[in-house]
């Protein structure tokens, strides 16, 4: 497929559909961030939630988040990778239909996702909520896009891959098997799914999947594309090729391991936790290194800082860069882990990183490439300057208000008086005491998008004032004169880097037999390379040669990105056995006195109704599942919890926010009655909150036809239903709906007992406990029980 | 405290492993061939000036 002998050659570069993404980033740019100013407002005014069920806090925050990072910086990405990819590979995109097929392709997924959420149409898990058909057509875009792409490598005219291709392949690759593997599932219908994963399972799966979409969506092809556009507007090549290798083995290697930072003291496996945290700490110097070799590519071009508004944005995003890769590895070491994490700590961080990092980046490029694009020159410097400080002031508001806020909200959760008490053992307190800071973060969000609003009318006059230009260069091809494929496979890097895994693998997962002997092996191989050091002689290096092989670079990084992935995911499903269906009663937090008590039975019909509404309400974007060992944890919220708790949970809902209390032991804490009031009014039984308010339940019936289907679905996933459970659905959930209706009418409150409201009601009351009394079913439940 | 041992000894390892690698490499030439490549991005296309629109060739 490459060239083999070098002939000249006449290249026209596709820049339509740079200009295309180009438009998509600025349109959808301005949307994302128009929803963040609304849900950012809603935090502080409960009133912007409008009454509407499409317009709860709950629904649109997925709807910010995707349309941020999917929309804002995909649209950019992509813009960024065609435009400097043809360039560095001296050819146009393979094939002009698949382009499109891109472009087009992923636009409907935006606009998919726009319709969905409001509709309260999610998987529930946090980044990936889209719901099955539109991952499907997530799946084909990026495969048209991966196709173009490759095909485009084989036929460049370029030999070596520069480092932002590097970086491009791995972002195809890696987005590729993370999306894949966090989505598998089964539809109960064309709108709705259940994860094949459960638990402990489900939420390591997902924070594999969760952490790597920030590191490979949101940082390396954001990285390829400041080693493009860097040097571009500074006119300097990049500091340091040398270090950009360095820089790039050790990030795609090490990100993958670290997703389990985000469940720390979590109940995922302690080794699992400690080992995210390890290579998230590791992750400080590949990170820094890249944000040094950014920085430092100004050199001797200083001045430029002064006077031009793109590099301004350059240095203030790669400056984030650095910030945000300090403060993550800081908030992953697990004891600081356990102040900053539910907190609005962790919403600074991530804006440093969207808003700073991305945001910046994305900004410079177009100030950059759309007059480039449409052939003529910004049409007002001093308005890109204005936005620069307007975002920039802002940017720093929003974070430094999340700091403070976050780290407050820490501090008061564990604070314990002199007798070992809460402090504060009133939740809404922290939140009424957040309320100043939100509202700063209003005002910097407000700042930053203001600023954003500035550049669509400066770009949008620079586009008016021009048109669309052909870029056409003549060029020759290359001679591939490079080893093969399997010739640099048996290069000495890759052997020496799989002894390291391998032996690595056997130290830590093998007995002191085992470890003995890696160590060994770790002994020889150092002495073994020290020896020869100078002794290998070649006219091109082998780190040359792989550059200019394509296939071989695609195969290395697969096996780098697979690793980690490989090492903690597998030992947790295999072990899904070993997870213990009971436990003994000392384990117990609810069974009356007795033997051996199943700790977790499945969820009625009911409950797995209420359970879908929970999760299509996005409640846990603001309440954890998940009280972790501490005591000022278990004081408030009860026992902590255990995986065996969660083993029928799909999707998990941990969750990773409080902006409300805990919920894990939620059930029996209140009567229905308080559950009632207050989701038609929260702040009836807790004023100061902020909670939207949900009186749209009451009268919205949930659809019992399709109940017994979703216990199928979960059958095949391993929840024990039996037939007759599951053909009596509709009758239970009836009776269970009936019971909690009486009790709700000796209150004086009239309510359907197939509403949505009594449904969700009935999931609340059975958090963190057993059964609860099921009218129609009882002698079943108990049968079976006695029969296990 | 034999943790801590074998955990100080193991990163020790993997610290000097990580630095003979690194000098093999680099003896090895792995980091020279940078000099041209660090210039493409300065030299791709002919920017400030742009050409009228035409329809594209196909490749």
């Amino acid at each position: 497929m490459q060239a083999t002998t070098p002939v000249t050659k006449r290249v026209v570069y596709d820049d339509d559909v740079v200009r295309a993404f180009s438009l998509a980033t600025i349109i959808w740019g301005a949307v994302g961030m128009l929803v963040g100013v609304l849900v950012a407002t809603q935090m502080s005014f409960w009133q912007a939630n409008l009454g509407l069920s499409w317009t709860t806090f709950g629904r649109l925050r997925p709807l910010h988040t995707n349309a941020v990072i999917f929309a804002f910086v995909g649209n950019m990405m992509f813009a960024g990778v065609y435009y400097s990819t043809q360039r560095l590979l001296k050819t146009r995109m393979a094939s002009d239909l698949l382009s499109w097929v891109h472009f087009w392709g992923w636009q409907a997924i935006i606009v998919g996702a726009a319709v969905t959420f409001p509709l309260g149409l999610t998987q529930g898990k946090e980044y990936a909520e889209l719901i099955w058909p539109l991952d499907l057509l997530v799946v084909l875009v990026w495969v048209a896009f991966a196709v173009n792409f490759f095909w485009t490598l084989a036929r460049r005219n370029e030999r070596n891959l520069y480092v932002a291709i590097w970086f491009y392949i791995s972002t195809i690759i890696t987005i590729a098997v993370l999306y894949i593997v966090n989505n598998l599932q089964l539809p109960t219908s064309l709108t709705h799914s259940y994860s094949i994963f459960t638990g402990v399972q489900d939420a390591l799966v997902q924070w594999w999947y969760g952490h790597n979409a920030v590191a490979f969506f949101l940082t390396t092809p954001i990285l390829g594309i400041m080693y493009y556009f860097l040097p571009k507007a500074a006119g300097r090549p990049v500091y340091s090729y040398r270090l950009s290798i360095v820089h790039f083995w050790s990030l795609i290697f090490l990100y993958i391991w670290a997703g389990p930072h985000h469940l720390l003291y979590t109940a995922l496996p302690d080794w699992a936790q400690t080992m995210g945290m390890i290579f998230s700490v590791m992750l400080w110097a590949p990170s820094w290194g890249g944000m040094l070799n950014g920085l430092l590519t100004l050199r001797g071009a200083w001045d430029k800082l002064r006077t031009d508004p793109i590099i301004k944005f350059y240095i203030v995003a790669v400056t984030f860069y650095g910030m945000s890769t300090f403060e993550g590895p800081l908030l992953s070491i697990k004891s600081v882990s356990a102040l900053g994490h539910y907190t609005d700590w962790i919403i600074g961080h991530v804006h440093g990183g969207a808003l700073g990092w991305n945001g910046f980046m994305a900004f410079g490029m177009l100030y950059w490439m759309v007059p480039r694009l449409w052939g003529t020159q910004l049409k007002s410097v001093r308005l890109a300057e204005v936005h620069f400080w307007i975002a920039t002031f802002g940017i720093l508001l929003y974070v430094v208000a999340m700091w403070i806020s976050g780290v407050s909200q820490g501090l008061f959760w564990r604070a314990l008086d002199a007798e070992g008490f809460l402090k504060y053992p009133d939740f809404i307190e922290g939140l009424i005491a957040s309320r100043f800071m939100y509202q700063m973060r209003l005002i910097g969000g407000l700042a930053y998008f203001a600023g954003a609003l500035l550049m669509v009318g400066n770009l949008w006059a620079t586009i008016r004032s021009g048109r669309r230009t052909t870029v056409e260069i003549e060029v020759q091809g290359y001679a591939h004169d490079g080893p093969g494929f399997w010739a640099l496979m048996r290069g000495a890097p890759v052997l020496y880097s799989l002894a390291v895994i391998v032996l690595s693998l056997v130290l830590f997962f093998s007995g002191t037999l085992g470890s003995a002997i890696a160590l060994a092996g770790f002994g020889v191989l150092v002495i073994a390379g020290a020896l020869s050091i100078g002794a290998e002689k070649s006219r091109r290096s082998w780190h040359d040669l792989i550059e200019g092989h394509s296939l071989a670079f695609t195969v290395l990084v697969l096996v780098a990105i697979l690793v980690g992935g490989l090492v903690e995911i597998v030992p947790l499903v295999v072990a899904k056995k070993d997870v213990p269906a009971q436990v003994a009663h000392a384990d117990s937090v609810w069974a009356a006195k007795g033997e051996y008590v199943f700790v977790q039975m499945p969820y009625s019909p009911l409950e797995v109704e209420g359970r879908d509404i929970y999760v299509r309400e996005g409640c846990y974007v603001c309440h954890s599942q998940m009280i972790r060992p501490f005591r000022h944890e278990t004081l408030r919220y009860g026992e902590y919890s255990r995986a065996t708790e969660f083993i029928y949970d799909t999707p998990f809902q941990w969750g990773s926010k409080r902006t409300g209390p805990d919920l894990h032991r939620e059930g029996g804490k209140y009567a229905n009655v308080w559950h009632y009031l207050h989701l038609i009014d929260p702040r009836s039984t807790s004023p100061g909150s902020n909670m939207p308010p949900y009186a749209h339940l009451k009268t919205h019936p949930v659809d019992l036809g399709g109940t017994a289907g979703k216990l199928r679905v979960l059958r095949k996933l391993g929840v024990p239903y039996d037939e007759a459970e599951i053909a009596g659905a509709t009758a239970t959930a009836r009776a269970q709906g009936g019971l909690i209706v009486a009790d709700l009418a000796t209150q004086g409150i009239t309510v359907a007992s197939d509403s949505e409201l009594v449904a969700l009601i009935s999931y609340l009351q059975r958090l963190g406990r057993g059964p609860q009394p099921v009218a129609a079913v009882p002698v079943a439940v108990a049968a079976r029980e006695v029969s296990r | 405290m034999d943790v801590l041992m074998i955990t100080v000894f193991v990163s020790l390892l993997l610290v000097v492993g990580g630095l003979v690698l690194f000098f093999v490499r680099q003896r090895a030439g792995d980091f020279d061939h940078g000099d041209r490549l660090s210039l493409l991005p300065l030299a791709d296309d002919p920017q400030g000036d742009p050409v009228p629109d035409v329809k594209p060739q196909e490749p």
